[in-house]
């Protein structure tokens, strides 16, 4: 055997005739990032939902990571992290779909342990369930729709285990994104 | 010995009369992704290579990071990386420099294993073999050349051991740059 050169999807698509366009493969990273101070009442009950954003119902997301303190002194904690609607913006409201509406509550990690220690350094949710693939998937199609509502998404922490001595903290949330 | 304070490039730049611009040191930071599904025999050969961009040549390249599948089960799978010409763009097609030829294979990282076992989250490759200080080159100079050529540039994986057992999977790269 000799060895073999490859190329990847974009070398293909610019090298085709006629060119293929790097749809949102390529181009300014945006980050937005957002914060809440989370009261103990937030992480004791299975189903205790945390909502951060926006994000647009079209991008394409590289990163969802997370800073906090620790929320649970017992590390029992767990939550699923997904996409929820806003209700803002593109059909959203028309199709009846309201602020903190779930799409998908686990499309990017199930059961994951992220708040139930300190997170100092980034961590990172986004292929905990996903596929690493999907990141060439735009937000709607990451939360599994049909279709793109239009408008912005939220970032959705469910509790899936509940804290057994659950503490008040701080959450941060970040998403890297790909949206010209 | 008493205290001291001392102040960066970028600040010695801002404070100096007349000022130096702190040239691509600061603005918005642009990224490409990309994929590829690697086939067993993109890894079971040494020097097979596997090409990923682009990159404008005048980049200044923050960060590159991977995720993908197990590549190979014995994880003894590791490739040099580094930056080939695409032949795309400002000189490049003059001097005859093809889509994958070779600049320099390993000035981003040397007998990198990180791909031998699973990525699920990004991890970084950047600095593995090139110095920290080089994150203020463009992609020209990182690459050892003495001039900018202009186009674009691929970022290669170069195996330097093959896979014992190479598994197919998925590879994903992103690149983040000042331009």
């Amino acid at each position: 055997m000799t060895a073999s050169t490859v190329k990847s999807e974009n070398i293909t698509n610019i090298e085709a005739v006629p060119q293929t366009i790097l749809d949102k493969r390529s181009g300014v990273l945006q980050t937005i990032f957002d914060i809440d101070a989370i009261a103990t009442t937030s992480v004791d009950e299975i189903g205790d939902i945390m909502l951060f954003g926006p994000i647009e119902s079209n991008c394409k997301i590289l990163d969802v990571l997370i800073l906090s303190d620790d929320l649970d002194s017992d590390s029992a904690l767990r939550v699923d992290v997904g996409l929820y609607y806003s209700g803002i913006g593109g059909n959203q409201a028309f199709n009846g779909n309201t602020s903190g509406e779930v799409i998908d509550a686990a499309c990017f990690a199930s059961a994951h342990t992220t708040l139930s220690a300190a997170a100092t350094t980034w961590t990172s949710v986004r292929f905990e369930a996903d596929d690493i693939i999907d990141v060439n998937k735009e937000a709607w199609e990451v939360a599994g729709l049909t279709s793109d509502p239009g408008g912005l998404f939220y970032i959705g922490l469910t509790v899936t285990t509940a804290g057994t001595s659950a503490d008040a903290g701080d959450v941060v949330v970040r998403v890297d994104f790909i949206n010209n | 010995m008493a205290a001291s304070t001392v102040k960066s490039t970028n600040i010695t730049n801002i404070e100096a009369k007349p000022q130096v611009i702190n040239d691509k040191r600061v603005g918005n930071l642009w990224a490409v992704f990309d994929k590829i599904v690697v086939a067993t025999t993109s890894v079971d050969e040494i020097d097979d290579i596997i090409l990923f961009g682009p990159v404008p040549s005048n980049a200044v390249i923050k960060d590159i990071e991977v995720v993908n599948d197990v590549l190979d089960s014995d994880g003894v799978l590791a490739f040099d990386i580094g930056l080939y010409y695409s032949g795309i763009g400002g000189e490049q097609f003059n001097f005859d420099k093809s889509s994958g030829t070779e600049i320099l294979d390993n000035c981003i990282g040397t007998a990198v294993t990180t791909l031998g076992a699973a990525n699920t989250a990004w991890a970084s490759v950047r600095f593995e073999a090139a110095n920290i200080t080089s994150f203020i080159q463009p992609a020209w100079e990182l690459a050892g050349l003495s001039a900018d050529p202009g186009g674009l540039f691929w970022i290669g994986l170069k195996v330097t051991t093959a896979a014992t057992t190479p598994v197919a999977g998925d590879v994903l790269i992103t690149c983040t740059y000042l331009n």
